[in-house]
């Protein structure tokens, strides 16, 4: 299977998931916050330029699940 | 007044910066830094010069459309200030006062508070992207982010009043982004506008209805959105007539690989890093993957701190601004990043599915929207962040007590420190930019004072520039607009010949082909052909080339200013330092009337290859092409045409060809560029960006002049595929032709149609031998849609290149493609008077060719192996160590490869040189094969082959040090990336390695070099047979051009197995010729034309030490450094006879000590520069220590020019006593007239072994024959050497012979253009006199709107000369005829529209205002006054 598919396949899973179960979304955006924010050192601590970018790919993933959750549960009124 | 004080801090921080980073500019009165901030003064000032700022049409370059952008209000300014360079320095001021004033207000105005306004102002301003649309000189761009924070206002304010002065005012803002930035602008706010009101429908202000906001939409849709148009008419007007420069078109889509190129990765997409950084790598070494200071990973995280900050003001803030911005900012990353992954197939789809998305073409240019979110949003948390941490410190000295206490107050400078610091790491991303402030630069004078000169010349003319082709030019640390390109201009205020900044269009494709033909070293008669087009001076600038579109790698660095020295047609006018003007004596003006014309079937390639025709002329014979008239006009319009001509011409093209320019009705056409994401608008050079893995829009073939109907072919070098749907009407069986290219090193194409194999071709060709349909193979189609597919296949031969270039497909039914050839045989039955066909040498292959036949193997030679220390000669052995490596090498059967050390400060290129003994013949190499392994140091090295012993004959194949791996280089010989002087591959003398740079340092290594010969069933035979067919039943003639000389062979000529001729090459050398070189030294290598073999040089330089004089008191010699016979030669010797009368008529003598020992020599070569007096010379040599003993040659001096003399041991013209060649003992150089007074000139004289005449070529015509239409075989069967590079098969007029020479003899031209009248750049006044019918050129871009006018009736231009306007005048006498671009009309159409519109919309928004209107504000208030009254 594609692996972009796949991560995206988990998020998107993740994503529906928070929904359901109606999880603050501040965990997924604090989980992206944290992940952009540590890629950059996974160039220096295992060398390798492509995990930071993996990373990087994840925080994204998170930034966006946690946006839509947010958005959704503002329009159907959720106290945070 | 008092609301402004309380923003002093964020105004005083906005006018600070806005001084500190422009605060250089208005101290110099240089140029400012950037890319394209030169173009922008340029075209300022050129506006303001010619004043036609309000004209569409811009006489720039060749002339094009210029639409309205920002040099309007740029020229307006400057008619204020009269000097475009401040005008661009307060231009940048100003948007940086407005950007950050603009950004401060709007966050204050969405937060009410001014930290976070200030915060997100310094953000904005310090961002990398804003930062780089100065270093890159993006103007528009730059204005057009600077308004980013007005367009959302505005729409915020429109959507949610629904006034019309809010409707106005965005109206407004909108108007002049498209205006006066550019169109495309547009298009990165738009889809976020769109978005922004879906938020603002989920987040209604408080009170506000959902059906009020829709309702202000449809206001605002119903209002704003014809305002727009209004307000911008003078822009879109003449766009919906057809009048926009052609880079704005839907039709133009990018290939991946350079939308690819445009964009930056994921990664630093969502760090917001810019695209146009890359140029400030140049500079001092930032970029997106390297910083100066910082490591990567510290510039990753440091790049990181503004999105971290961003995206946590979800922490804080739950509300419209916040969400909207963090989604767009999610959403303009995903776009920024282009095609690359992950999820590419998503920009792709969208790039190719969704309208106007194509005309973006810079994808990283969305991060705009990213850097717009994250500053808003950042500003937004770092100012939460301040708040909570005073809070903290409050809640600590506010409640605590004792140590607490204290330590509240030790936490006071604490927050501000810690938001100051974090604003600190971002500006690391441009702050290397900034601190030094925006630079300024005033080029040489030289380059500046040949272009003011120019300014003094009167009239109308254009100018050509050395470097040629160049855009930009490296300059002191920085890129900038080239001076030679559109910037010459600004001072001269002469069009110059440039490739326009688009690379697009007809104008540019004959500009790229003159520099082809450059880097080929292709004609002399390059001046011939710009000067038919108005170029009257040619600038050399005195500088080299930097620009790899320029010069691309590999090339030798003076091979443009070589190339134009030795030009026909040159006479320098003016010289500055190394800089030149030469004023071109081939200049045509702008307009000119040829007396006839042709039309070809053909490529741009008919601009060298129809000049060998004896009277063939460019401004005397309009060449209109076949393709580009039928496209343009319709094939009725090529008929008229045809009846008129003066001969249709076949130029390595079939009837075929003409067939296909107008298929049959239901033949089913698919274009290059219709295939998905393979245009390439750009037409970016190999050298440049593309890869050639996948399917791609190439130029390639474009540029060197070949056939190719479309703008582009469509191209790859790799295993892949590519299809294209198509539609089929009516059921039948069909045929499935390819145009495609023969040539060596080519794939396999392989056609399917849905999945049903249709054939497949190896279009192999020894040499590259142009395009040809080829059928592939027939189907059966029903009516419905089917997709074809293009597969090529690499073939597994060694390092095969597998190449396929396709420039058309065409499905046809069999027999509607013989009706279509019967239908043209009978147009053609008649007219035109003549019909030639022109094949060219190579070009005559893919006729020959059988398109099943494959390449059977490739046969690798050693060239070098194994100790090579050996085999290389060291040609700097002070600073280059050569050893034979056993550690590191290609294989582990190897024995060892070759490891170079070097170090700087070498004299030599050259680091390696290996010579033959003998001449090699490599005539049937095809590849050259090198295992190289550097060290990733970007250095460029070259391999290179040397022809006929002389270093000027050369190939050269460019080689990158980019990796530290072993690679395996392969060299195709038919390719090379440079040559000079004669390629003889029969006669290789030497091969080399070569370094670019004498100063770089560095450690290689080198490893079996190897040639490889590729042998094909098609081979080289002797015999080619070639299938041709022709058009008209009729007698026709056969001639062929070949070169002649000794030891050329034989060629029979049969058409249709008759023979028709035979034909002897061989011409014997006949010496004692004396040889005229021309005086030009740099013709030395081009113009010589006997070759002399196994050389002694009996003296070259220094004579004056070697002769001695025998009449010194009437003679002095002297080395004479000034007048020698080449460059490098250091001097020849001066002989002044100042005294008549002398004792001796023998001048010089040369006594050897010894006897020497001639007798292997046949010849002697001695240089001569008389004074044309006519006296008689000699030159004798003596034997046997006897007076009694000579032979002599005489010499005539009757010419003032060098003239060599080549003299024959067996022919002298004097004999006296016993001669014995091995025991010669004295020279001399005799003046017959002992009387004779005058200064003449002797260099370098030659003892040769053999000696061989240049070949010449010469015209071979054969007996008549009756051809009738249809197909042909014309055999060639040749013995021995033989070349030919054209053969030319024409039609007879009835009971003529005619020889080929004569078919295009000039007549008299009757027709004359006596004056012309420039009105303004879109119209001019001709009077011209006649007496038949004729063209009238204007050499101006061509565009459909070009009219002329005579009498009132109109005239349509015809596409000439492949890019001009050509006017089919058939009034006869002396007239006026007035040429006009009517798409002008358009532009003032549509600018009195803008400006009625305008005033009404300011007028209701005065009156709304002032309540005078029913709906306005006021008006409501004061009648609910009244009605409480």
């Amino acid at each position: 299977m594609n692996w972009d598919i796949l991560i995206l396949g988990v998020f998107v899973l993740f994503t529906v998931v928070s929904l359901l179960l109606k999880l603050d979304y501040r965990f997924a955006i604090g989980a992206g916050v944290i992940l952009l924010a540590v890629a950059p050192f996974n160039i220096v601590i295992v060398e390798k330029e492509i995990i930071a970018r993996q990373v990087a790919l994840f925080s994204y993933y998170f930034l966006l699940s946690g946006v839509v959750v947010c958005l959704v549960s503002y329009l159907r009124g959720d106290d945070v | 007044m008092v609301k402004l004080k309380k923003h002093s801090l964020g105004i005083v921080f906005v006018v600070a910066f806005s001084v500190f980073l422009c605060r250089n500019l208005f101290l110099s009165p240089g140029f400012v830094e950037g890319n394209d901030t030169l173009g922008w003064i340029a075209r300022t000032g050129w506006f303001s010069n010619n004043n036609d700022l309000f004209y569409i049409w811009s006489n720039w370059a060749f002339g094009l459309v210029q639409p309205s952008s920002l040099h309007i209000p740029l020229t307006m300014l400057n008619f204020l200030v009269h000097d475009p360079t401040l005008v661009v320095k307060i231009f940048i001021q100003v948007t940086v006062l407005f950007a950050g004033l603009s950004m401060y207000f709007f966050v204050y105005h969405y937060t009410k508070k001014r930290v976070t306004g200030l915060i997100a102002t310094y953000l904005f301003l310090l961002s990398q992207f804003f930062v780089t649309r100065l270093t890159s000189g993006h103007l528009y761009h730059f204005l057009g982010f600077a308004m980013a924070p007005l367009i959302f206002y505005t729409f915020d304010r429109a959507i949610i009043s629904g006034k019309f002065k809010s409707i106005t005012f965005f109206s407004i803002v909108v108007s002049v982004v498209i205006a006066f930035t550019r169109l495309d602008l547009m298009y990165y706010y738009a889809p976020f506008l769109a978005l922004f009101f879906l938020f603002s429908l989920a987040f209604l202000p408080e009170g506000m209805k959902k059906r009020a906001l829709l309702g202000n939409l449809a206001k605002l849709a119903v209002i704003g959105i014809p305002m727009i148009l209004l307000f911008t008419a003078f822009q879109f007007f003449p766009m919906l007539f057809g009048v926009r420069p052609e880079y704005i078109s839907t039709q133009l889509t990018m290939p991946w690989e350079e939308l690819k190129w445009w964009s930056l990765e994921f990664y630093e997409s969502f760090l917001v890093l810019a695209r146009e950084i890359g140029v400030q790598g140049w500079k001092g070494g930032i970029a997106w993957d390297k910083h100066p200071f910082l490591s990567l990973w510290q510039y990753r995280l440091a790049m990181s701190v503004v999105p971290v900050l961003a995206f946590s003001a979800l922490f804080l803030r739950r509300e419209k601004w916040t969400l909207f911005l963090a989604i767009s900012a999610l959403i303009a990353v995903f776009l920024a990043k282009g095609p690359s992954e992950p999820f590419e197939g998503v920009f792709l789809w969208l790039y190719q599915n969704v309208p106007f998305f194509n005309l973006v073409k810079t994808p990283n240019r969305w991060v705009m929207i990213a850097v717009f979110s994250y500053t808003f949003l950042a500003a937004i948390t770092l100012n939460a962040t301040y708040i909570k941490l005073w809070q903290f410190r409050e809640s600590l000295t506010r409640t605590a007590k004792g140590y607490r206490k204290w330590l509240g107050r030790l936490f006071t400078p604490v927050p501000l420190m810690l938001v100051i610091s974090i604003m600190v790491v971002p500006s690391f991303g441009s702050w290397y930019m900034i601190s030094p402030g925006l630079g300024t630069w005033e080029p040489a004078e030289q380059e500046v004072k040949p272009h003011l000169w120019l300014a003094q010349e009167q009239g109308d003319f254009r100018v050509a520039t050395v470097p040629y082709f160049q855009t930009y030019m490296y300059n002191e640390g920085f890129w900038s607009n080239s001076l030679e390109s559109q910037s010459g201009g600004l001072w001269s205020g002469k069009p110059v010949v440039w490739t326009g900044g688009w690379k697009i269009g007809l104008s540019y494709d004959f500009t790229a082909y003159t520099h082809q033909l450059v880097l080929e070293n292709e004609t002399d008669d390059l001046m011939k052909i710009l000067g038919t087009f108005d170029v009257k001076y040619l600038v050399i600038q005195g500088y080299l080339p930097t620009e790899m579109e320029s010069l691309p790698i590999g090339y030798d660095e003076n091979l443009q200013s070589d190339f134009f020295k030795k030009q026909k047609g040159l006479k320098e006018v003016y010289a500055f330092g190394d800089a030149v003007v030469y004023e071109n004596e081939f200049w045509t003006p702008r307009f000119f009337s040829p007396s006839d014309y042709v039309l070809i079937v053909g490529g741009k390639e008919a601009y060298t290859k129809l000049l060998p025709l004896a009277g063939f002329e460019y401004n005397k014979y309009a060449m209109l092409f076949a393709n580009q008239i039928i496209d343009e006009m319709g094939e009725k319009q090529f008929l008229k045409l045809l009846e008129k001509a003066k001969a249709l011409i076949f130029l390595n093209s079939e009837p075929l060809d003409l067939a296909f320019l107008n298929p049959p009705m239901d033949a089913i056409r698919i274009r290059s560029s219709e295939f998905p994401l393979s245009s390439n608008p750009w037409g970016v050079s190999k050298y440049y960006t593309i890869g050639r893995e996948k399917w791609t829009g190439s130029k390639e073939w474009i540029r060197k002049g070949m056939f190719v109907l479309n703008n582009q072919t469509l191209s790859t070098a790799g295993t892949d595929l590519i299809s294209k749907s198509f539609g089929v009407k009516a059921e039948g069986r069909y045929d499935i032709w390819v145009k495609i290219l023969y040539g060596p090193g080519v794939g396999t194409l392989t056609i399917t149609i849905d999945d049903k194999p249709i054939g497949e071709i190896t279009p192999y060709t020894p040499e590259y031998s142009g395009m040809r349909w080829v059928k592939i193979g027939s189907t059966e189609l029903k009516e419905g849609a089917y997709t074809i597919t293009l597969q090529n296949h690499v073939r597994k031969i060694d390092s095969f290149p597998g190449s396929m270039d396709i420039d058309e497909v065409m499905i046809v039914k069999p027999e509607s493609l013989n009706s279509r050839m019967d239908e043209l045989t009978k147009m053609l039955s008649n007219n035109p008077k003549s019909i030639m066909h022109i094949i060219e040498g190579d070009e005559a292959l893919k006729w020959s060719a059988n398109p099943k036949e494959t390449i059977t193997s490739a046969i690798p030679k050693d060239i070098c192996n194994d100790n090579q220390t050996a085999f290389w000669t060291n040609f700097n052995p002070d600073y280059v160590q050569l050893e034979d490596d056993t550690e590191i090498k290609i294989a582990e059967d190897s024995q060892n490869s070759l490891k170079v050390s070097i170090t700087p400060g070498r004299e030599y290129f050259t680091l390696l040189d290996k010579r033959y003994k003998s001449f090699q013949d490599w005539s049937q190499v095809n590849y050259f094969s090198l295992w190289f392994k550097g060290n990733n140091t970007g250095s460029t090295f070259a391999f290179a082959v040397v022809f006929n012993g002389s270093y000027e004959n050369y190939v050269r194949f460019g080689i990158q040090d980019n990796s530290s791996q072993w690679r395996r280089l392969i060299f195709p010989r038919y390719n090379p990336d440079s040559s000079r002087g004669t390629i003889d591959w029969s006669r290789v003398s030497a091969v080399r390695f070569q370094g670019d740079d004498k100063n770089f340092l560095s450690e290689f290594h080198l490893d079996h070099l190897t040639r490889l010969h590729i042998e094909s069933e098609a081979g080289s035979s002797a015999k080619q047979e070639l299938s041709y067919s022709v058009l008209r039943n009729a007698n026709y003639a056969l001639s062929l051009r070949a070169l002649t000389g000794p030891g050329y062979g034989t060629l029979d000529v049969l058409v249709d197995d008759e023979s028709q001729y035979s034909v002897d090459f061989d011409r014997s050398l006949e010496v004692n010729a004396t040889v005229i070189i021309n005086n030009d030294q740099t013709g030395w290598d081009s113009n010589r034309p006997v070759l002399l073999r196994d050389t002694n040089v009996i003296i070259n330089d220094n004579q004056r030490a070697f002769w001695t004089n025998l009449n010194s008191d009437y003679v002095q010699l002297e080395n004479d450094s000034e007048v020698k016979i080449a460059e490098d030669s250091q001097n020849s010797l001066k002989f002044d006879i100042i005294d008549p009368d002398r004792k001796y008529a023998t001048l010089l003598e040369k006594n050897y000590e010894t006897f020497q020992d001639w007798s292997q020599d046949e010849y002697f070569s001695l240089w001569f520069k008389g004074n044309n007096t006519d006296s008689g010379f000699a030159f004798g040599v003596y034997f046997n220590d006897s007076y009694e003993d000579c032979v002599r040659w005489g010499i005539k001096d009757s010419s003032s020019e060098w003239t060599r003399h080549v003299f024959s041991k067996s022919n002298p013209d004097y004999v006296c006593g016993t001669v014995d060649w091995s025991k010669v003992w004295r020279v001399t150089f005799i003046g017959h007239d002992k009387n004779l007074t005058d200064e003449f000139h002797l260099d370098q004289i030659e003892r040769a072994q053999d000696i061989e005449r240049e070949p010449e070529w010469e015209w071979f015509t054969g007996q008549s024959m009756f051809l009738q239409a249809g197909d042909h075989t014309i055999k060639l069967q040749s013995e021995g050497k033989v070349n030919f590079d054209q053969v030319v098969l024409y039609v007879l007029p009835e009971g003529e012979s005619v020889e080929y020479t004569e078919l295009l003899s000039a007549e008299g031209n009757e027709a004359k253009v006596t004056s012309y009248q420039k009105i303004n750049p879109t119209k001019y006044e001709v009077r011209v006199n006649t007496d038949k019918p004729f063209f009238l050129m204007f050499s101006e871009s061509y565009h459909a709107m070009w009219k002329a006018f005579v009498d009132g009736e109109e005239i349509d231009p015809i596409p000439s000369y492949s890019f001009i306007n050509g006017f089919y005048l058939t009034k006869t006498g002396e007239y006026d005829v007035t040429i006009e671009f009517t798409g002008q009309r358009y532009l003032y159409y549509g600018g009195i529209i803008s400006i009625a519109s305008l005033l009404i919309a300011i007028a209701f928004a005065v009156l709304d205002w002032r309540g005078y209107l029913p709906f306005s504000r006021r008006s409501r208030i004061c009648k609910e006054a009244d009605s409480r009254q």
